[in-house]
């Protein structure tokens, strides 16, 4: 896999009369793992939404690997490289993991999904899926419908689905949402292994695994970037204290 | 798993025993039903891949069923074409009204789909019924469909007529099936359960739900057909909405998301529809209570009983 | 000048009977498929209770009221059964349910048309402007401009009206509130079916009641409704007046393309309006 290039102008998102991102320009370091840190309302995962093709943009433009794809809707960008992992799990809960996992290889593999023989001829294709499965650590899962797994699996399914792709820039959204404690250093393990090599922007509340698994930090208050830069630099900001104060974290 | 396949032998082994038991049955009657039953399980199966399998409520599947039945007629009584090019070209009628259709219906989801599928067919039984009354007959219809040619055959033998109906729904009950297990199947499915993830998968929602909803036409153009050759005579009620109405009725009663299902629930509204009016004109009525209670208690309707659904969760998938 | 009558007291007709439709969406989030049979069923009640009394003010009392309780029966028996559920198995529900109305209207008023003579009091011709318009006609004007009032008070202004909105917008929290929700989900669908027998028997006089006419009517008011927005009781009467003067004005000068004429709104609201032509941002009214 290659680490992408992705970058935004100006990207204003409105609901309303609400402007939840309001002029935001930024390009993300390729092969960087870059996390977004904001007070909530802050406008992140609308960002979030606006580069991955879940938000309307009422201006500005994405680029991804130098291609502009703000016009270009949600399936587009994947197939252009851009995968997404979403704060509240979306995953085919009747279906097992590892088929789950199959159908996002399929995604991936074909264009025009092949009609022609049965889905379980496809062996490169199983293969992958189980790959992967192998990588997030639930072999032992596989046959699970994915809606019964525990949370914490569930959240590390949503991520292997979105890495099925191969995805030069990778988006995750609150990856950790709901993860209990027990499980909470597997999971920064399996993030910590996916991201290497790729360019990822993170939205992530813990603090400490934020600032442990960036490489920079760009911080949003109120749909603009405040501030941006190493996180013992952001740590070390005023500006961005004063907009934390009276947070809680 | 095992537990769907012997269920899904069992559902087969009932409908093949429908299947030889009508033709073991002296005379006509056994597969002047059955016959009935194949033409409208091949419609249902066609529908059930947009239902079940891809999710979306048509109400508007008779426009689909009664168009390919009027090309198939109007170039056979009209234009002399022959039987098996008529059905071709029901299928294709069929599948272009249905790309038709989605253009309009699919710009909006759930309820909205479902009614507005239901308004473009009711529009097209109106034009059917009126304007269009050169190419239809109005509400006459066209008598004197003919039967197929092949062969050598006496297809006007509708013991005869029956073996090929069996053919042409064996091969389609085959094709569906291929298609439902096929990664085109799977993506429908992954649509229905989470179109949101599907699409960030990569999967072009739109178009593929398009293209079920094709398939789907191409499969009521050629049961339409088939059943206009079967009655002899076409009507605009082939159009009516409770045209659309039945064979959803068919699809839930039977199992929507399963393959056999529907086939099973055209046997058990027929085989009603049968039974009961010879007893009461209100039979119509009769299965309108059947189908609320199924819609209650039997959540998967028939196939449910044989693939072990309680009443748990949502629809199967087989 | 007739036509402009014809059009409002079209549009107050449709109103009464898409605001029952509008409400039961717009309260409990079902879109009741049935609404064109309970239509249909007080027309036939209210014939029956003319018939018997020989008053047509009576049937417009009694009729809605029958009506009204059997639609809460049925929603007792069946649809309370399936409110947890994804939505399409309410739709079926409707749908079945469809089928039993039709087949016991047949059963016990047989299939023949049957005749609602326009009371005595309205009977004859009113001269308005230069014209004479039918009495009949003024009243349906009349009565559906004070029944969209009243709904409107109800919804917006009234203590049930808040209730109900309560129950609508997050059950769970309702009823923790003291709201009892079951028993509002019956209400509502019972006053979506009151409504709707009230425009059977208005529209009795004037159109034949027969089996179909339930069938009829449920396409237009679809249209209102999606027009107006769903649950939207302003939207109704904006929309509902919209397609009855446009129907109106069919009749007088297009008479072949009435009935395409509401397909091709509804279609195209639909595909590029699906919110509603008049659609507000908040629920009731």
């Amino acid at each position: 896999m290659s680490a992408g290039t992705l970058k935004c102008n100006d990207i204003r998102v409105s609901f309303g009369g609400l402007k939840a991102v309001d002029g935001v320009s930024y390009e993300f370091r390729p092969g960087k793992l870059t996390g977004i840190i904001g007070p909530n309302g802050a406008g992140k995962t609308t960002l979030m939404n606006a580069l991955s093709g879940h938000a309307a943009t009422s201006g500005g433009s994405v680029i991804l690997g130098g291609r502009d794809v703000t016009r270009l809707p949600v399936h587009e960008r994947t197939r252009a490289g851009l995968g997404r992992s979403f704060q509240m799990t979306k995953i085919f809960a009747d279906m097992s993991v590892l088929e789950n996992l199959e159908i996002a290889a399929f995604a991936h593999r074909y264009r025009v999904q092949p009609f022609w023989a049965p889905a379980r001829r496809f062996r490169a294709v199983r293969e992958r899926a189980e790959a992967v499965l192998e990588e997030i650590g639930l072999f032992r899962l596989a046959r699970r419908p994915a809606g019964t797994l525990s949370h914490g699996d569930q959240r590390a399914l949503e991520v292997g689905l979105a890495l099925l792709s191969d995805p030069s820039v990778l988006l995750l959204d609150e990856p950790l949402a709901g993860v209990g404690r027990d499980q909470l250093d597997g999971a920064v393990a399996l993030i910590e292994k996916i991201v290497r090599g790729r360019t990822v922007l993170l939205i992530e509340h813990n603090m400490d695994v934020v600032m442990k698994v960036s490489d920079e930090l760009v911080v949003m208050v109120r749909g603009r970037i405040l501030s941006a830069g190493s996180p013992a630099g952001i740590r070390a900001d005023k500006a961005v204290r004063a907009a934390y104060l009276g947070e809680e974290d | 798993m095992t537990r769907r396949i012997v269920g899904t032998a069992l559902m087969g082994l009932v409908i093949a025993a429908m299947i030889v038991a009508a033709w073991l049955v002296p005379g006509e009657q056994g597969v002047n039903l059955v016959s009935l039953i194949l033409v409208w399980a091949l419609f249902a199966i066609g529908f059930d891949l947009v239902f079940g399998v891809a999710g979306m409520m048509s109400f508007g599947h008779a426009a689909l069923f009664g168009v390919g039945g009027y090309v198939a007629t109007n170039l056979m009584v009209f234009h002399g074409l022959d039987f098996m090019s008529a059905l071709a070209a029901a299928a294709v009628g069929g599948a272009l009204l249905a790309f038709g259709l989605s253009v309009f219906a699919m710009r909006v989801s759930g309820l909205f789909f479902s009614l507005l599928t239901l308004a473009l067919a009711q529009m097209i039984y109106v034009l059917a019924s009126n304007r269009l009354r050169h190419w239809t007959g109005g509400l006459d219809g066209i008598a004197g469909v003919p039967r197929p040619a092949l062969l050598g055959v006496d297809f006007y033998d509708n013991r005869n007529y029956y073996l090929f109906l069996v053919a042409v729904f064996v091969a389609g009950l085959a094709l569906m099936a291929l298609l439902r297990t096929s990664p085109f199947g799977r993506a429908l499915r992954a649509i229905q359960a989470n179109d949101v993830r599907a699409a960030q998968l990569g999967y072009n929602v739109n178009r593929l739900r398009q293209s079920a909803f094709i398939v789907s036409g191409a499969y009521a153009g050629v049961s339409g057909a088939l059943l206009a050759s079967l009655m002899f005579y076409i009507s605009p009620q082939m159009l009516h909405w409770t045209t659309s109405g039945d064979v959803v009725i068919m699809a839930v009663l039977g199992g929507k998301g399963t393959l056999l299902g529907p086939v099973l629930g055209v046997a058990l509204f027929e085989l009603l529809k049968e039974e009961l009016s010879q007893y009461t004109q209100y039979w119509y009525g009769l299965i309108g209570l059947v189908f609320i209670l199924a819609t209650i208690f039997l959540r998967h309707g028939i196939a449910g009983l044989f693939l072990g659904r309680g009443d748990e969760g949502k629809g199967g998938s087989s | 000048m007739s036509t402009i009558v014809i059009g409002l007291s079209l549009s107050f007709l449709l109103f009464l009977l898409a605001a029952g439709l509008t409400l039961v969406f717009g309260m409990l989030g079902v879109i009741n498929f049935a609404h064109g049979a309970l239509y249909m069923l007080g027309a036939y009640v209210g014939y029956q209770v003319a018939l018997t009394s020989g008053s047509f003010w009576a049937a417009l009392l009694v009729a809605p009221l029958v009506v009204a309780a059997l639609g809460a029966l049925m929603e007792r028996s069946t649809l309370s059964q399936v409110y947890g559920r994804d939505h399409i198995y309410q739709v079926l529900l409707t749908f079945g349910l469809i089928l039993v109305i039709d087949d016991a209207t047949k059963l016990v008023w047989g299939m023949d048309y049957k005749q609602v003579p326009t009371p005595d009091l309205l009977a004859g011709p009113v001269e308005l402007f230069g014209a004479m318009i039918p009495a009949y006609r003024l009243f349906i004007i009349g009565f559906g401009a004070a029944v969209s009032i009243l709904l409107f008070l109800l919804l917006d202004r009234s203590k049930w009206g808040m209730m109900i909105r309560a129950a609508s917008a997050d059950p769970d929290m309702a009823s923790t509130l003291g709201v009892d929700v079951a028993r509002v989900r019956t209400g509502v669908f019972a006053f979506g079916a009151y409504l709707a027998a009230m425009g059977g028997v208005v529209a009795a006089p004037l159109v034949p009641v027969e089996l179909g006419m339930g069938f009829s009517v449920i396409i237009d008011c679809f249209v209102v409704v999606v027009i107006g927005g769903l649950g939207s009781i302003r939207g109704a009467i904006l929309a509902s007046l919209l397609l009855g003067m446009t129907r109106a004005a069919g009749y007088t000068f297009a008479t072949e393309w009435v009935e395409l004429i509401t397909f091709v709104i509804l279609i195209a609201t639909l595909m590029f309006r699906p919110q509603g032509l008049f659609s507000t941002k908040g629920r009731a009214a």
